[in-house]
């Protein structure tokens, strides 16, 4: 009896242990009926789609799930079952899809995924990604014509496609904004040139443009990265982040370019001079909250932040009642040059259809009809009248955050996400701003190299190292512990620790990728645009 | 087998069938320990692998000691080693007496409600994580509107940005690891000390010791054997600079005297996705914190003192 009762305990401990270090949890993989007869899908039988999905508040069996299914089953002509797949957090997400795809039983027919460049090379020579071409051609209409030649170009290999884009930035998402307020107050006129900025920003720190009678303000602020101080570098066609094209045809890191100490030593005295919030040389900083608290004259952002609805626009708009923050054109520089810093265009999230799926061309017609303009709109925001209502043309929404995400509201973002008008929470004049930030960010992305290739060797191996002396040189010289000298030092220190290695490689990568270019440009004239 | 061995193996036995539940209680801790620290361990062999996460830990292809070599060949290993030594040994030095002292401090009080409040008080930072902690520290050494620089305007001195200069950071970090983890540190010395024989102290108050000699020829003796114990499993730890303390107070202003192994096995290791050289990094740590823990521990032995072993 006593043996009976030790062996029920020590069963009882290893059960629970084992249940522990199992996987049960509730978005464990069911195994997709690929290859099994009883869901043979008949012509216009039912259709089954699994997903992988990371955004959003991966609510299940959401309304948002409902009304996506309603949807498409009216499109299609039959019905649609949506069988999503919730991803871990960002930490695991990718070991888990590593999981899915070493199956074809655990694939799912739609498969999400980022920075698994390696991965996805892989999964294309084992031959369980769907060559999109064909179908793009025949049901991709929404996606070819949202998505530019350039950044299609990313995603192209010799002639096939094995994946979308599943969410790219506003080409140009960023612009100089400044206290127009304050402008008004010191009777100051709204700068063009560098030079301008520059006195402005001076006269924000030390002329009380607040007019409390308190030296309580700075000039300029932004996150710590090197894109918040895109109004000095880009004035002189400098990213320090990129490759950049020089006028011999060759590609040089932008750190390393001659006008980079002229910048630094300018940024070194406006942080003497109390200018520059000396946060920002920390990344503990905000630029966000203290756009809110409003005590910075000016800052590179994000161009969202000026649309009415935006909360730290609100949040603004609640301390300074009478503040207002302007977009400006980018800033001239000495040489006559100005831009906007530009996004890659690439996207850094993509949607591949797998070969577990039966039908891909249906699954092809999903993912159309979710980057259509009324789909993503209702994905996104629900239903106009119930969920939200436009006044005005300014978005205006009827639910709170919870119930947002009780509703599933975003559950398929980064699915072929449109960033046009279908983002309605975007204001009349944001969506403008945007459209003229894609020109004023051209002349910058007409010199800056963005890579197609993830097979790049020597910035993998050296990168990280040449990143960390860029960053405490650059920073050094700004808060003034290091002297402007030391730029020369850097940039003998740059190419002796792999430096030259790296530069060789983008070299040789930037002559491949123009024949690439040039190649993908013909390809795109003959199989995309008579289709679209 | 010799009949006392027979007799030694039956009356091991003996004891374990008699307290047998208590071993069975003992069984989960062990199990676990065994899943999540020894079965994970052949994850060592990629250090000597170039692992690629498709072909898995078996399949990757073996390189030797190619990611030691890369780690070492690092140009600023020199930097990042001394540092993690220098930030690891001021916090020994500062840090290790500091709880001690505090418990002595506390064992002293004789108002129970107060000695108890005090304590709770003392053991609340070690509850906070490193993320609540450093966002309190930077609010309070904020150069604008930070409450230590607020004093400093206050007083007619110019405004301090702790954070990025070079001779505080250190001592930042030192002071601040005090200030989390002294409170906690004295239970185990408080345990230790309401072992103590009360006769001693007795017999030192007749021999006419005061307080302080008491604490000194009673309480500290009393307790040695556990500061030993500590001190040898802090010194296994010399290359534990604290990994979530340093990455989330440091920047690139005092990367020259703050960067250590572990946030640079963070940049290079897991963010550029090379698992083997983080592997290969963390190996190259445990090797050392043996030979420290073997080394102190042999010297503690032969000073006539117990050692861990």
């Amino acid at each position: 009896m006593r043996l009976r009762k030790t062996g029920l305990i020590v069963l009882t401990l290893l059960g629970t242990m084992v249940v522990a270090c199992s996987n049960t949890s509730g978005d464990a993989i069911k195994p997709t009926d690929a290859g099994s007869n009883d869901s043979s899908v008949e012509a216009k039988g039912p259709l089954r789609v699994s997903i992988t999905l990371m955004g959003g508040p991966k609510t299940p069996d959401s309304w948002v799930e409902k009304a996506l299914e309603e949807d498409l089953s009216n499109h299609l002509g039959r019905k649609v079952d949506m069988e999503n797949i919730f991803l871990p957090g960002w930490s695991d997400f990718q070991t888990k899809l590593n999981l899915m795809m070493g199956d074809r039983k655990s694939m799912p027919h739609i498969l999400w995924h980022s920075g698994m460049e390696k991965e996805y090379n892989n999964w294309i020579k084992a031959d369980v990604l769907v060559d999109l071409v064909p179908y793009l051609q025949q049901y991709g209409q929404n996606i070819t014509n949202y998505y530019t030649e350039d950044t299609l170009f990313y995603s192209w290999e010799d002639g096939h496609m094995f994946r979308l884009p599943g969410d790219v930035a506003e080409l140009g998402s960023m612009t100089t904004m400044l206290r127009k307020d304050w402008l008004d107050n010191l009777n100051l006129s709204t700068p063009t040139t560098l030079d301008q900025y520059v006195e402005v920003l001076r006269a924000f720190t030390h002329s009380d443009p607040d007019q409390n009678g308190k030296k309580d303000t700075f000039g300029f602020v932004g996150d710590h990265d090197w894109r918040a101080f895109a109004p000095f570098f880009y004035a002189y066609g400098v990213d320090v982040e990129q490759f950049i094209v020089q006028e011999d045809g060759t590609v040089k890191f932008g750190a390393t370019m001659p006008q980079v100490k002229e910048i630094l030593k300018l940024l070194q005295d406006l942080y003497a001079e109390g200018v520059i919030d000396p946060r920002m040389v920390t990344p503990n900083v905000s630029a966000g909250d203290l756009f809110a608290e409003g005590k910075v004259g000016a800052l590179y952002y994000w161009v969202s932040f000026l649309n009415e609805g935006h909360p730290k626009q609100m949040s603004f708009k609640e301390i300074n009642p009478n503040g207002q923050y302007i977009a400006l054109e980018p800033m001239t520089g000495p040489n006559g040059f100005s831009a906007d810093v530009p996004s890659d265009g690439k996207g850094w999230s993509f949607v591949s259809v797998t070969s577990a799926a039966e039908e891909p061309d249906a699954v092809v017609q999903v993912l159309n009809r979710m980057a259509s303009k009324e789909t993503n709109t209702l994905l996104k925001f629900g239903k106009e009248g119930e969920h939200y209502k436009l006044d005005n043309g300014v978005f205006v929404n009827l639910i709170s955050e919870d119930e947002g995400k009780q509703l599933g509201l975003d559950n398929y973002t980064w699915i072929i996400t449109r960033k046009d008008e279908a983002n309605i929470k975007n204001t009349p004049e944001v969506i403008q701003l945007y459209e003229r930030r894609v020109q004023t960010s051209q002349p910058m992305r007409d010199k800056i190299v963005f890579f197609k290739s993830s097979n790049r060797t020597q910035w993998d191996e050296y990168s990280a190292d040449l990143m960390k002396l860029r960053d405490e040189t650059f920073y050094g010289i700004i808060a003034g512990n290091l002297d402007i000298s030391t730029f020369d030092s850097f940039v003998e220190r740059f190419y002796k620790q792999g430096g030259k290695q790296v530069e060789e490689e983008a070299n040789l990568l930037y002559g491949t990728q123009r024949e690439e270019r040039e190649q993908f440009s013909a390809w795109y004239k003959e199989h995309i645009e008579p289709f679209k | 087998m010799t009949s006392h061995a027979k007799s030694l193996s039956s009356s091991r036995w003996k004891h374990v069938k008699r307290d047998r539940y208590l071993y069975l209680l003992l069984l989960p801790g062990l199990l676990t320990i065994f899943l999540f620290k020894y079965v994970p361990m052949y994850g060592i062999i990629i250090a000597f692998k170039e692992y690629n996460i498709l072909l898995g830990v078996f399949e990757s292809p073996w390189v030797g000691f190619k990611q030691f070599e890369r780690l070492f060949r690092t140009p600023d290993f020199i930097t990042i080693f001394r540092n993690t030594f220098l930030i690891s040994l001021y916090k020994l030095i500062f840090g290790f007496p500091a709880p001690i002292i505090l418990a002595l401090l506390l064992n002293e009080l004789r108002n129970g409600f107060f000695k108890r409040f005090t304590q709770s008080v003392l053991y609340l930072p070690h509850f906070l994580s490193w993320v609540i902690f450093t966002g309190i520290i930077v609010a309070f050494l904020n150069p604008v509107d930070g409450l230590v620089n607020y004093i400093l305007l206050a007083l007619d001195m110019k405004p301090i940005n702790f954070m990025i200069i070079p001779d505080y950071f250190r001592t930042l970090l030192v002071s601040t690891h005090i200030y989390k983890e002294m409170g906690w540190g004295t239970i185990i010395y408080l345990a230790a000390m309401s072992g103590v024989n009360p006769d001693l102290y007795e017999a030192a108050r007749v021999d006419g010791a005061n307080k302080f000699k008491q604490m000194w020829h009673v309480t500290i003796p009393s307790i040695r054997s556990v500061i030993y114990i500590l001190l040898i499993l802090d010194l296994g730890g010399i290359l534990e600079a604290g990994f979530m303390q340093v990455f989330l107070l440091y920047n690139p202003l005092v990367y020259e005297v703050a960067d250590i192994i572990d946030t640079y096995v963070y940049r290079v290791g897991i963010q550029s996705a090379n698992y083997s050289l983080a592997t290969a990094a963390g190996l190259f740590k445990s090797v050392i914190a043996l030979v420290l823990i073997y080394t102190a521990n042999k010297i503690v032995q032969k000073s006539g003192n117990n050692g861990l072993w």
